[in-house]
């Protein structure tokens, strides 16, 4: 099963292997990115941070079989790069119904994005797409670690039109 | 041309210095631009190559504190191969982009989640069974190792560049982490039974049964996500009110 | 004076801990005793640090994730345990110690907002830099790193000997009006210590953790209550 589905722009880092992995009782962390996927430094970076007994793999977001995953005994995080990303892997087959939460973990500051979290910066576009996955039945939240406070769409769209 | 050794040892103690400007925006950003300065002065005497590179070291940058000098390190190691020509100024970048968050994984798993933890409960176990030459060892041997490996990671990255991988995972720093983690969970078992214990000496058996009560009860408060902080005021309070009990029981006797 | 030493002692704890080093230097088993010794009683010092520690194993900084500020935390709750052990002429006891705990701990929980309110300030200096390596200053622009060490150092040393300052005054008048709760803040304290011993291991989230916890506690208990029994 997918235990959770999480949009960030460091893809795995510590936030999702000491925090997230342990606290879902994943066993096996998902890469969907078309850009590690074609980099072999960063296919061999990802899997160098694994706890044992928790396999990773990076594969282009297309080429996911989301169906399997979601029917797998193991309990699976999926990890994207970016709001579009997430679309595509909606487009796909990343249903809501295959895993109900869409985690937003770090997305940078740019010049087109403004402050939602400390570690959350959103542009126009893309709270445009996050209301589009609300839509599809996904519950957005921003949470960079399992123990931060979530903070729901409601909350990211009054602080980005204040922002 | 190639950094002379001089000058890495200074990257290397300003590395020390990676989160002093720690901001919202480019988080590590300004601590890595002070840090690879400079080797960035050596390489570049042309001011304007200089400012360029380091303009670009100012993005947004993210690691954890000691793995980050290897990023340093392999950083210097493609800046040397930019200012010979053999690479475009994106080398870098893409190299630090690639290995932050991975390396920030490996540190925050291997060392925050941990080595330090482990130390710390060893240091609070000597101190408690010893008293300070047990807390001042303990810091010790902490800071040789994670200074050394620090040092290490900074030079397998300059020299290595990209290989730095293969000798970070030689080094296999998450099998070692679940032993420090087992090892240290350990550690706190052993400290609440000398706490029970010395507590009994000095109060009573009564007290040594609360300690150990209250670390069964805490075990499974925090089991179930209960915030640190009230947890400890109700600890506090709780302990408080028991012994007040047993004061009005042992009186009344 | 006492308080010059806490503001600096707090000052340096907050930079250690994150702007230069990491040596576990700001951690409450290291913190604790060498605020006891720069205010003159180690033992109080050691007798604070370990709990601590393990109540905040924990507390760690994951990229923009932030633990509670448990060096400011332990700044507080030491000054101000030793400061008022000195004015009671007891030095620092368990019922000292947990009034310390409860009056200054939440200070770590505010030493959280104040390090992110710097991660906000922080901004303009990476800004800053910019704009010196634009005007062709490079050396200043790094500099300014540099800058960014003096924040931390003057809230938490704010912040320290002032909750600090409190705590010194408050804990010796509750004792001395109540020397009757002497005894039940010291089972107070055994109730602090058990707990901290538990979030210690659960900081470790090991799989098997909790069972090697529990199980080195009662191998623990039994030798040490066969070898007292024996004697």
């Amino acid at each position: 099963m997918i235990a959770l589905a999480r949009i960030d722009e460091r893809l795995v880092h510590g936030q999702v292997l000491v925090g997230w992995v342990p606290h879902l009782e994943a066993r096996r962390v998902v890469v969907a990115d078309d850009e590690a996927a074609a980099s072999p430094l960063a296919r061999a970076a990802m899997t160098l941070a694994l706890p044992p007994g928790t396999e990773a793999d990076v594969s282009p977001v297309g080429d996911v079989d989301w169906g399997a995953l979601a029917a797998s005994p193991q309990r699976i995080l999926v990890v994207l790069r970016s709001v579009a990303a997430a679309e595509r892997a909606l487009a796909g087959g990343l249903t809501p119904a295959r895993t109900p939460v869409l985690n937003l973990g770090n997305l940078h500051h740019s010049a087109e994005r403004r402050p939602i979290t400390p570690s959350v910066f959103l542009s126009g576009p893309e709270v445009e797409g996050l209301r589009r996955l609300a839509a599809a039945g996904f519950r957005v939240e921003a949470r960079a670690v399992p123990l931060d406070d979530a903070v729901d769409l409601a909350e990211i769209e009054r602080r980005w039109g204040e922002g | 041309m190639s950094v002379p050794e001089a000058t890495l040892r200074r990257v290397f103690w300003r590395c020390l210095f990676l989160q002093a400007a720690w901001n919202r925006r480019g988080m590590q950003n300004l601590g890595f631009a002070y840090a690879i300065d400079p080797a960035l002065r050596r390489l570049y005497s042309d001011p304007a190559l200089r400012s360029a590179a380091l303009r670009r070291h100012l993005g947004a940058f993210s690691c954890h504190p000691y793995t980050a000098s290897a990023i340093v390190g392999g950083a210097i190691h493609h800046e040397e191969r930019v200012a010979a020509g053999q690479e475009p100024v994106a080398g870098p970048l893409a190299y630090k982009q690639v290995l932050q968050g991975p390396l920030a994984a490996v540190g925050d798993g291997f060392f925050w989640a941990g080595l330090r933890p482990f130390f710390g409960a060893l240091a609070a176990l000597g101190t408690l069974a010893l008293g300070w030459p047990a807390l001042v060892a303990s810091l010790l041997v902490y800071n040789v190792l994670h200074l050394w490996l620090r040092w290490t990671l900074f030079r397998a990255g300059y020299r290595s560049g990209d290989e730095v991988l293969t000798r970070l995972a030689a080094l296999s720093l998450p099998a070692w982490a679940a032993r420090l983690r087992d090892a240290g969970s350990v550690l706190c078992g052993v400290i609440a039974g000398i706490g029970a214990l010395s507590a009994a000496g000095r109060i009573g058996i009564g007290a040594g049964a609360l300690l150990l009560v209250s670390a069964a009860a805490g075990v499974v408060a925090l089991g179930y996500r209960a915030r640190l902080l009230p947890t400890t005021y109700a600890a506090l309070s709780l302990g408080t009110a028991v012994g007040a009990l047993a004061q009005v029981v042992r009186g009344g006797r | 004076m006492d308080y010059l030493v806490v503001a600096v002692v707090a000052g340096l704890a907050a930079v250690e801990r994150r702007g230069f080093l990491q040596a576990m230097l700001s951690r409450p088993v290291a913190l604790a005793p060498i605020l006891g010794l720069a205010l003159g009683d180690l033992r109080g010092g050691l007798l604070l640090g370990p709990p601590l520690e393990l109540l905040w194993l924990g507390a760690m900084n994951m990229g923009a994730a932030l633990p509670p500020n448990e060096a400011l935390g332990t700044a507080a709750i030491a000054g101000g345990a030793i400061l008022a052990g000195r004015l009671l002429g007891t030095g620092v006891t368990p019922a000292v110690a947990v009034l310390a705990v409860a009056m200054a701990g939440a200070l770590a929980a505010l030493g959280r907002t104040t390090d992110r309110a710097i991660e906000e300030w922080n901004v303009r200096l990476a800004a800053r830099a910019e704009a010196l390596i634009a005007r062709g200053s490079p050396n200043a622009a790094v500099r300014e790193n540099l800058v960014g060490l003096l924040p931390p150092f003057l809230v938490s040393a704010l912040l320290a000997p002032a909750v600090a300052a409190l705590a010194a005054w408050v804990i010796p008048a509750i004792l001395r009006d109540l020397p009757s709760a002497s005894v039940p803040l010291g089972w107070g304290w055994t109730a602090l210590v058990g707990l901290a011993a538990a979030a210690g291991a659960r900081a470790f989230r090991s799989a098997r953790g909790i069972g090697l916890f529990a199980g080195a506690a009662a191998v623990t208990v039994a030798v040490g209550w066969i070898v007292g029994g024996a004697r």
